[in-house]
């Protein structure tokens, strides 16, 4: 018997609904995003307009042994995806890259799977990775409006009582001048179970607040979803900077029995060897960053230190801390950001 | 000088270095080590952004994932190997992580034999204090610092800085271990001795049980983890390195009451997978307690082994290697008065190298200077190299002793050297006959045939017609002492020898 070509890589050509026009495949193995494998496409509309398809492929999950129950979690899992999106489109966040639409077509000749979901995305230029591969050097206005960005990003989500929980350079995408969040397939909102909640590391570790790592969760909603997105920024401040994430550039200056991987005691246990790491990493960090902001490289540092705190229940700016409602409160960080951007594009930090 | 300290009791007493050489040495595992597993997926989504461009950002963004797994793939290395190229681009904290995946293992690596000079330490302290300035709640840092303090001798600001420590992270075993080392060096067991008390992750880990042990000991006290450190060192549950220290420390205990076949069993375990305290505590078991331990030439390999690998080259007869390694062992524990002593002696003394002797003594000076052992040999060594005003500087001060035998020999015995160097050479020869009177009737034959020696040499130098006969007495003396360093140093004072210096010094 030979096997049926799967619906979600048949989409090329097909007209969808609101005038899209599926014109590109993206070469690309499939990915597992918010639980779901996808299959991404280039798509434009007559007016010009491209976005960038997102189909979900459920056909791996029906050959399961038991294919309701592996089906299960990824319908809730794109489902949670949407509702999220639906969120931010609703509530005009401009720097979360959210779903223009989403729908389900039918693939001519697609058997019992012949109706495929899909999600439409603004199209990008490319993901910051790649922007800060082909950006200069030492281009520190870019990296620092980008950061604001996103800082701004952060607080249009946890406005909404989201938190983004996967915060990384792969997912923030350049669109021209402006950069945003993307993904919101880990993101958690307050009161909302997630399909991914009983997960211990929602995305990729390197990228997961370091007492997490550690199997250190704290219970409440704030401190451990609220904060993690803190960290999360303040690590993609380091990768901006130092091009590796917090967590990473920390474990290189830990000892091994130290790590994550072999520690089998509490994070209280560990927590002051990792201080130690994590401060030795905030010096080194400082030395880099002056290379791009010279006397900023100060201030930029203590973001970092703020929003990275080893200590969960220490994390957030101090002005904010003493109270709970504000720990997480990324409004402060927005402005900081703001005015050294504002100086790098003046050329402020221009080396004589 | 005073050849060497008590060596009739050695207590272990965990050793103070910082945080990542003491990691490096293994003492700071946790207690129960696991293997937690993380998710791949990241990783592997990595690979298709790898082949479809591999630039210096996608390289360490799976330098990143890499530290979380067990990653064998091509492609991960060939990421890492971008990253650490020299024309990369790559920021040096980029280069670090890549270098970690290559090579997690590090190799660990020893000090020389050249001291650290006080501006190091300096430079050490302004940067350490500079980390506690941007984060005050650093406790392993307040534990640098307290280090750092007792090297340039300011005992008050490191009991301090020690006491942050302490208050920020009561149950850590680095630090405790530390304030351990440090109160004990303060010559306040009894602090040290609370501190650990009030900690309850003591009974349950067995590095902190072996300090338990060590600081009772010290003070005369009966351990309290006696039981749990028996019941940990059969259980099992801990890594033979884990229970090394309490292995050693109880089986010294054992020997202490007579127990050989205890202490036999126990330093047999200690030794199963020793770090150096563990080793250099064995070696000092099978000088005093025969037939409770045996060392192997291969345990000498042990990192960091420098106090046992001095005193077997001592035995050996091979002076100039005993002296470097306990110069290492003195940049290892640059506080330890018995380094300093034993580096000091060896140079001064073994070697007749009086001006190496003088570095290391006002060196050790720094951190110690109230120590009578060092300022007697300091005083020694300079006299010997006729500073003797300095010599006086050091000495004068200095309590006679009167109340311990030992003791007050050695300084009779400096008191002679003294005068000799002054030009009263009568009163020298009273003094020093007096110190080799006092040496023997107290039994103590290797200082008698030390300054006969010394009485001999001061003889030579001042052409006194006595000087043969002090040299036959020196030789006889010698014959009937056990050190094994004695009848080098006899050689220095080969009248050929004294005369071929005296003319030296002369011209």
């Amino acid at each position: 018997m030979s096997a049926q070509p799967v619906p979600a890589y048949q989409l090329l050509g097909l007209t969808l609904a609101d005038d899209w026009k599926v014109v590109e495949q993206i070469q690309r193995a499939a990915t597992a995003t918010g639980g779901c494998f996808s299959v991404g496409y280039f798509v434009e509309k007559s007016d010009g307009r491209r976005g960038f398809l997102k189909a979900l492929d459920f056909s791996l999950a029906l050959q399961s042994p038991d294919p309701v129950a592996a089906l299960n979690p990824l319908l809730d899992a794109f489902e949670y995806e949407r509702n999220m999106l639906n969120i931010c489109r609703a509530r005009r966040m401009s720097k979360v890259a959210t779903a223009i639409t989403d729908g389900v077509v039918d693939v001519p000749g697609g058997g019992l799977l012949s109706r495929v979901s899909y999600l439409i995305f603004e199209r990008a230029d490319r993901d910051s990775r790649a922007h800060l591969a082909a950006a200069a050097q030492f281009d520190a206005a870019w990296r620092l409006r980008s950061l604001h960005h996103i800082a701004t990003a952060l607080k249009q989500l946890h406005a909404q009582n989201i938190a983004h929980q996967d915060v990384k350079p792969s997912n923030v995408l350049v669109f021209g001048d402006t950069s945003k969040i993307a993904d919101l397939g880990r993101a958690s909102q307050m009161g909302i179970i997630a399909p991914h909640d009983g997960e211990p590391f929602a995305g990729d570790p390197q990228y997961t607040p370091i007492e997490v790592c550690y199997g250190h969760v704290d219970p409440e909603w704030r401190r451990q979803r609220l904060g993690a997105d803190l960290y999360l920024f303040g690590s993609l401040i380091h990768f901006f900077f130092a091009q590796v994430a917090m967590t990473p550039a920390t474990l290189a200056l830990l000892a091994p029995p130290h790590w994550p991987i072999h520690w089998g005691d509490s994070y209280a246990a560990v927590l002051p060897y990792v201080r130690n790491a994590f401060d030795n990493a905030c010096s080194d960090f400082q030395i880099v960053a002056q290379q791009f902001v010279k006397n900023d490289a100060a201030e930029l540092t203590t973001l970092l230190r703020y929003l990275c705190e080893p200590d969960p229940a220490l994390r957030g700016h101090p002005l904010n801390r003493r109270n709970a409602a504000t720990q997480f409160s990324v409004e402060r960080f927005i402005s900081r950001l703001d005015v050294l951007a504002g100086k790098a594009e003046l050329g402020f930090f221009k080396m004589s | 000088m005073n050849p060497l300290f008590d060596d009739t009791v050695r207590r272990v007493i965990p050793r103070w270095r910082s945080l990542a050489t003491t990691a490096d040495l293994g003492e700071l595992g946790p207690a129960k080590a696991i293997t937690r597993h993380f998710p791949s997926e990241p990783l592997s989504e990595k690979r298709t952004d790898w082949l479809e461009g591999p630039n210096l950002f996608v390289a360490t963004d799976i330098v990143g994932s890499a530290l979380f797994a067990d990653a064998e793939e091509e492609f991960v290395k060939q990421a890492a190997s971008l990253v650490v190229h020299p024309d990369s681009g790559a920021t040096f904290i980029a280069r670090r992580a890549a270098e970690k995946l290559l090579d997690p293992t590090r190799k660990v690596e020893e000090p020389t034999s050249t001291l650290v000079t006080r501006t190091e330490i300096y430079q050490r302290l302004h940067d350490t204090r500079h980390t506690l300035k941007n984060d005050p709640r650093n406790a392993i840092a307040w534990a640098e610092v307290s280090y750092l303090y007792t090297l340039v001798g300011q005992p008050a600001k490191a009991s301090a800085a020690m006491r942050a420590a302490v208050s920020l992270a009561p149950h850590n075993r680095y630090i405790l271990r530390s304030a351990t080392r440090l109160f004990v060096h303060e010559k306040d067991p009894a602090k040290a001795l609370w501190l650990l008390r009030r900690s309850d992750r003591v009974p349950h880990d067995p590095w902190l049980m072996a300090a338990e042990i060590g600081v009772a000991g010290v003070m005369s006290q009966t351990p309290r983890v006696a039981k749990a450190a028996i019941a940990a060192i059969s259980s099992g549950d801990f890594k033979p390195r884990d229970i090394s220290e309490i292995a050693v420390a109880m089986g010294t205990l054992e020997a202490e009451h007579g127990n050989r076949q205890k202490a036999k069993k126990l330093f047999r375990r200690a030794l199963e997978d020793p770090n150096e305290n563990v080793l250099a505590q064995a070696a000092w078991a099978a000088r005093v307690t025969t037939r409770t331990v045996d060392i192997s030439a291969s345990d000498l390999n042990v990192p960091y082994s420098f106090e046992a690998r001095a005193r077997l080259y001592a035995q050996q007869k091979d002076w100039e290697n005993a002296f470097q390694e306990s110069a290492r062992w003195l940049n290892d524990q640059r506080f330890s008065i018995r380094a300093a002593a034993y580096a000091s002696y060896l140079a001064g003394v073994v070697l007749a190298q009086h001006e190496n002797a003088v570095t290391i003594l006002e060196e050790a000076a720094v951190a110690n200077p109230d120590d009578w052992t060092l300022r007697n040999n300091l005083a020694f060594s300079l006299a010997s190299i006729d500073r003797t005003t300095e010599a006086h500087k050091a000495f004068d001060s200095l309590p006679d002793e009167a109340e311990n035998s030992y003791r007050h020999g050695v300084w009779l015995a400096t008191s002679g050297l003294l005068r000799f160097r002054d030009g009263d050479t009568a009163e020298g020869q009273r003094l020093y006959d007096e110190a080799i009177e006092l040496f023997g009737r107290s039994g103590f034959q290797n200082a008698r045939a030390n300054a006969a020696i010394f009485k001999a040499r001061e003889e030579l130098r001042a052409n006194l017609e006595t000087a043969e006969a002090a040299l036959n007495a020196a030789k006889d003396w010698v014959s009937k002492a056990t050190s094994p360093e004695l009848e080098t140093v006899l050689e220095h004072i080969d009248p050929e020898k004294v005369r071929e210096q005296m003319e030296l010094t002369r011209s």
